[in-house]
């Protein structure tokens, strides 16, 4: 390779851009013998070092109070959701009441079979729930 | 509490859990990268450091789509690259906005009598800030975040082959205009 090295391989020769590892042998013999485009690798590497040190930001900032706030204040632990908690309770108390008055379920709505078996269902899925939602309340505080 | 022998996996779990030392961690160890790139696009201080929180807040809130295709580092880059970019349309901020601590001046007597005491440092970053965002990202990601092609290349979505020739453009338009102003200048930076 006789011919001397453009600018821009100046340039990506002295910061190792290169990935075609035959152009870079191609470049490091040439540079081995041309003064001229030494001197201009050379002059390269000195900027960039002198942009980096002139550019450098020295100072140091800390955001991270700012961001923990943000989510202790987004994320309460909480237990259990009051509201979740009392429609709940009143639609399954409406229910169970309902199947106590004499003929009403016979009227009202189609045999369920089992009335019973299914509310204890509905309640042991809904204590499943609480024990979850303890939980995760718990591994939230720790 | 130390945690700098945590994986990154376990970091992340500990970002999805809302654990208070993982996001304390998470937020010590990318901050200052952010904020520089936030500080050399916008060139305001404040806005930088509302932007860095905006980001690695952003970045807690959505651990979950992280899906490992990169380090953590470069994709928290990425949020901070659109974030910047959002900012700088929304508020349709020039480019070209000066550092205030220094006039404007428009001829070359005038800026070496300007800068004639002050340090060469403001006046680099004087004609830093004269350069497009896209060519200022660039230049802050390479040279001060000293982050590879591969990185910056998952950041901006662009080509490794397109960032080198916009890298080289970028650091050309810089060296243009601290030599159009000066040309002693320029060697003064060099041989510093």
């Amino acid at each position: 390779m006789n011919k001397h090295l453009t600018d821009i391989e100046i340039f990506e020769f002295s910061h190792q851009l290169l990935d075609d590892a035959a152009q870079l042998v191609a470049f490091n013999d040439h540079l081995t013998t041309c003064k001229a485009c030494q001197l201009k690798v050379n002059e390269e590497r000195l900027f960039s070092k002198a942009i980096q040190s002139n550019l450098a930001v020295s100072e140091k900032i800390n955001v991270s109070e700012k961001v923990l706030s943000h989510f202790q204040t987004e994320i309460k632990p909480v237990f259990i959701d009051l509201k979740w908690t009392i429609y709940t309770s009143i639609i399954v108390a409406v229910i169970y009441m309902l199947g106590t008055i004499p003929n009403f379920i016979d009227v009202a709505f189609p045999k369920i079979e089992n009335l019973n078996i299914f509310i204890s269902a509905v309640f042991l899925i809904l204590m499943v729930d609480v024990v979850v939602k303890y939980l995760r309340f718990k591994k939230m505080v720790h | 509490m130390n945690l700098s022998f945590l994986e990154e996996t376990d970091l992340i779990k500990g970002l999805q859990n809302k654990s208070h030392s993982a996001i304390n961690y998470f937020v010590q160890l990318h901050q200052q990268f952010v904020f520089v790139l936030c500080v050399k696009m916008t060139n305001q201080r404040e806005v930088a450091e509302e932007i860095t929180q905006d980001v690695l807040i952003k970045c807690i809130k959505n651990i979950n789509s992280f899906e490992g295709k990169s380090k953590l580092k470069t994709w928290v880059y990425s949020i901070a690259h659109h974030e910047v970019l959002n900012y700088l349309r929304k508020n349709k901020i020039p480019t070209t906005e000066l550092t205030k601590s220094i006039p404007v001046v428009d001829n070359e007597k005038n800026i070496l009598d300007t800068f004639a005491d002050k340090d060469m440092k403001l006046l680099i970053e004087h004609f830093f800030n004269q350069l497009p965002a896209d060519q200022k990202e660039l230049l802050t990601l390479f040279y001060l975040n000293e982050l590879s092609l591969k990185e910056i290349e998952t950041i901006t979505a662009l080509s490794a082959a397109n960032i080198r020739v916009k890298l080289f453009r970028a650091r050309e338009n810089f060296k243009n205009l601290l030599s159009e102003k000066d040309v002693t200048l320029l060697n003064q930076i060099r041989y510093e």
